[in-house]
């Protein structure tokens, strides 16, 4: 692992859209500034509507920022113009959000080849790359059914996948498991584990569940209440791989898990 | 919705009466029931044929040999194809354009913007009553016809349309942008797809409104066409033919709405089940 | 486009501005067009703006406008007051029957798909070529709208509202007046919203057809004269007379609905 951190965030800083032009608006980050190494697996935690959808957006530049600084890399990403955003930049950046937006229109193969096909890379390694993920996620057999026809677990991997066969080096996740129920949840995280150990890549999680957050990290940072900045970072010492089904029993888990807890009124 | 629902009520309204065992008791009692109304229907109209003279309504029997004769000679066919012509071209016409400006006004706001009250005050204008300008400029021929329903389909596609490229999901332009996706690729892959179902329903509503507006301008001035029969047998006091003309006419756009819905059935085979999608279109 | 829309312009300070005198821009250009358009083709095929209004101004003095315009009028009014006083009530009355009503139900569906349009000259042959014709076409058009729309929100009442008043022993009456009326309201004020301009759009149709005073008789005579300017003049003020009838009743509508066109506010 290099020096430089995959992904640095400064002062980062994002204001509501003004309601009329004499009100202030509101602001929805400030003072945000954390560092993403190369191959860690940061988790971001927080209460509901805190604006960890916004940081998220802000970062794969589907949006811009009122203020602060974004590097990859090392290098600076120009995020408070509009017209600069470099959405995905360069398809290096991997974004999974909480709903799986699979598009309606497309089988299941058709959504998780799109990335690849868009960007002209779908070749022999990917079409092998795609087979390997669909069938680590038990998605064999199902490659000509609509997304409507398939169960949430089903939409929610396919959603992974979809991103991971295009290969981009970090990988933002909004509470991607935030809407199945709680057996699929915790099946999907093992899912999600076992793919990351096969590439190691760079994952931003962000999620409202503190359990979930202690389980999937290396790290977790804890964010505060709109506006949101940092207000803790602990580092997980638990080593891997990770049996999550009895994560809770090991020692220190309780602790921790009341410490973030108080951490995030 | 569909009146199926009405089977619904009838079995929560319905306390007293026992329930039916098996679904197809239930529906063999549902055809029986048709059958019996269809024959309440021409019972009815016999009736009135007796009782106020052929001249004003036919007959059921009448009628029927009638549309034999018309069919067998090939007539009901050349006059069908000439109203089906107008109402098919003038839908083309009016329809490609309706459905393909919404998308280009899309990546011109601006424009959009100024023009939109025209647009919506071109489709406030009352286009069936504007039928003998469209004859001045344009003939008796088959041209004012095509023009006529060109100018009333456009405007429902268009609005149509419009509805669906504003529908267009937000969060599928942003992942397909993470994706590495450009303006045309967000257009083609996003855009385009979403907004089929809106195309659709501006055409499953323009299809009837065609063959009515069609049948105006055949009203109006014309010499061939169903209108132009429906006309000329009534002038003539030929009642049978008047009704012989309403009864294809019926049947066309009953057949036309079928086709359209399957055809959008097939062809957004993706969609999930709709709950309450209404299938049934009021003809102009 | 909505005020919101427009902030999200881009650029939206000078779009802002933009907008308003693009579009009256593209009104003057509008006329402009239709003067040289004149003047190109000729005043035979297409009179000019002018021309037009200094037509209308004529028919107006004279009081050949109004009088057409009442004729046409009172033929909507009174269609519209009969069709969908009948059209209104039948959905009503069908109700309590839903045996019936799964019987008719492609009946009806075929009733609804026949352009009413065509039932004009079997109207003609029936009853001659004077107001009752026009009357009962519009009344023919209007009931068949407010009967969709009466439909529309009888099926969308929710049964298992009904069965729980009448568990509780509310009489058929009382189920009526309570959820019967008060769903089936929204969607019978949306028919009468549309029927009024279809209503006077049917009017003049009918008088292209078979009439000897009304605004679309006018229309109809002057096309057979070759008055080309009054046949313009003519469908200039129904025009008028539709999309002033048009605002007025979004004006009086309390509450707005969302503009959606993929649903039954069809104008034709």
């Amino acid at each position: 692992m290099n020096g430089t951190p995959m992904l640095q965030v400064k002062d980062l800083a994002k204001r509501f859209p003004p309601r009329s032009r004499d009100e202030e608006a509101p602001w929805i980050l400030a003072d945000l500034s954390f560092d993403v190494a190369d191959g860690e697996f940061l988790t971001m935690v927080g209460p509901s509507g805190a604006g960890k959808s916004t940081l998220l957006n802000i970062i794969a530049q589907v949006d811009n920022a009122s203020g602060g600084e974004v590097f990859f890399r090392g290098q600076l990403i120009e995020t408070a113009n509009g017209a600069g955003l470099n959405p995905g930049w360069n398809c290096q950046i991997g974004y999974i959000t909480q709903d799986d937006n699979l598009l309606p229109w497309r089988t299941l193969i058709d959504n998780v080849t799109f990335p690849l096909k868009l960007q002209g890379r779908f070749d022999d390694e990917a079409k092998r790359r795609v087979d390997e993920l669909l069938r680590v996620t038990n998605l064999k057999g199902f490659e000509h059914y609509y997304p409507h026809e398939l169960s949430g677990g089903m939409r929610k991997r396919a959603s992974v996948i979809r991103t991971l066969a295009y290969d981009p080096p970090i990988i933002l996740m909004d509470e991607p498991f935030g809407s199945v129920d709680a057996q699929t949840r915790t099946q999907l995280q093992q899912d999600l584990l076992r793919l990351w150990n096969l590439g190691r890549k760079t994952i931003v999680f962000v999620t409202h569940d503190i359990g979930e957050a202690i389980s999937l990290g290396d790290r977790v940072l804890v964010l505060s209440k709109s506006p949101a900045k940092i207000v803790a970072a602990h580092a997980i010492g638990i080593k891997r791989p990770r049996d999550l089904g009895n994560l809770y029993k090991l020692d220190g888990f309780g602790d921790m898990f009341e410490a973030v807890r108080r951490q995030i009124q | 919705m569909p009146l199926s629902r009405a089977t619904d009520i009838r079995r929560h309204g319905a306390l007293r009466r026992p329930r039916r065992r098996g679904l197809d008791a239930e529906r063999r009692r549902v055809l029986i029931d048709r059958t019996i109304a269809i024959i309440i229907v021409i019972a009815l109209w016999q009736g009135c044929s007796i009782y106020f003279g052929t001249i004003w309504f036919s007959s059921p029997w009448l009628v029927f040999t009638r549309f034999i004769d018309e069919v067998q000679s090939g007539d009901l066919v050349f006059q069908a194809s000439y109203t089906l012509s107008a109402a098919f071209y003038g839908a083309l016409l009016g329809g490609v354009p309706g459905a393909l400006l919404p998308f280009a006004l899309r990546r011109h706001p601006v424009a959009g913007a100024i023009f939109d009250p025209y647009f919506t005050g071109g489709y406030g204008v009352p286009k069936l009553a504007l039928a003998p300008l469209f004859i001045l400029w344009f003939g008796i021929d088959l041209e004012p016809k095509i023009a006529l329903v060109a100018s009333i389909v456009f405007f429902l596609v268009f609005f149509s349309t419009t509805a669906g490229v504003n529908a267009v999901n937000a969060q599928y332009v942003n992942i397909v942008r993470v994706f590495g996706a450009k303006e045309r690729d967000i257009a083609r892959h996003v855009v385009w797809p979403g907004a089929i179902p809106y195309v659709f329903a501006g055409f499953r509503i323009a299809a009837p409104y065609s063959i009515g507006a069609a049948v105006v301008g055949e009203l109006i001035s014309s010499n061939r066409g169903l209108g132009f029969m429906i006309n000329s047998g009534a002038t003539d006091f030929d009642t049978s033919i008047v009704f012989v003309g309403l009864v294809t006419l019926t049947l066309l756009v009953v057949v036309i709405n079928l086709l359209v819905a399957r055809a959008e059935r097939w062809l957004l085979r993706w969609r999930p089940p709709q709950q309450g999608m209404s299938t049934r279109v009021v003809g102009a | 486009m909505t005020v919101a829309a427009l902030r999200a312009l881009p650029g939206r300070r000078s779009g802002r501005r933009l907008v308003p005198l693009g579009r009256i821009a593209v009104g003057i250009a509008f006329l402009a067009l239709w003067q040289f358009g004149s003047n190109v083709m000729g005043a035979a095929w297409l009179p000019g703006p002018v021309e037009t209004l200094l037509r209308i101004w004529t028919l107006a003095v004279s009081g050949e406008l109004l009088r057409d315009t009442l004729i046409t009028l009172g033929e909507a009014a009174l269609g519209m007051a009969i069709g969908g006083a009948a059209g209104a009530a039948l959905p009503f009355l069908l109700r309590l029957s839903p045996r019936l009503m799964t019987t008719l139900d492609p009946l009806i569906s075929a009733a609804f798909g026949m352009p009413k349009l065509a039932l004009a000259p079997l109207f003609i042959l029936w009853f001659g070529i004077g107001i009752t014709t026009k009357v009962v076409f519009v009344a023919s058009i209007v009931f068949f709208l407010m009967f969709y729309n009466g439909l529309a929100g009888i099926l969308s009442i929710d049964p298992r509202l009904v069965a729980m008043l009448r568990v509780a022993g509310a009489s058929q009456w009382a189920v009526t007046r309570e959820i019967v009326w008060n769903t089936t309201k929204p969607f019978l004020f949306s028919g009468l919203k549309i029927a009024l301009p279809r209503a006077l759009s049917g009017a003049v149709v009918g008088e292209f057809i078979a009439a000897d005073a009304g605004l679309g008789w006018y229309i109809q005579n002057a096309r057979s004269l070759n008055d080309t300017t009054g046949v313009v003049a003519g469908a200039v003020v129904v025009t008028v007379l539709v999309i002033g009838v048009n605002a007025a009743l979004k004006r009086v509508q309390a509450r707005s609905l969302a503009w959606r066109p993929v649903s039954r506010d069809m104008t034709i």
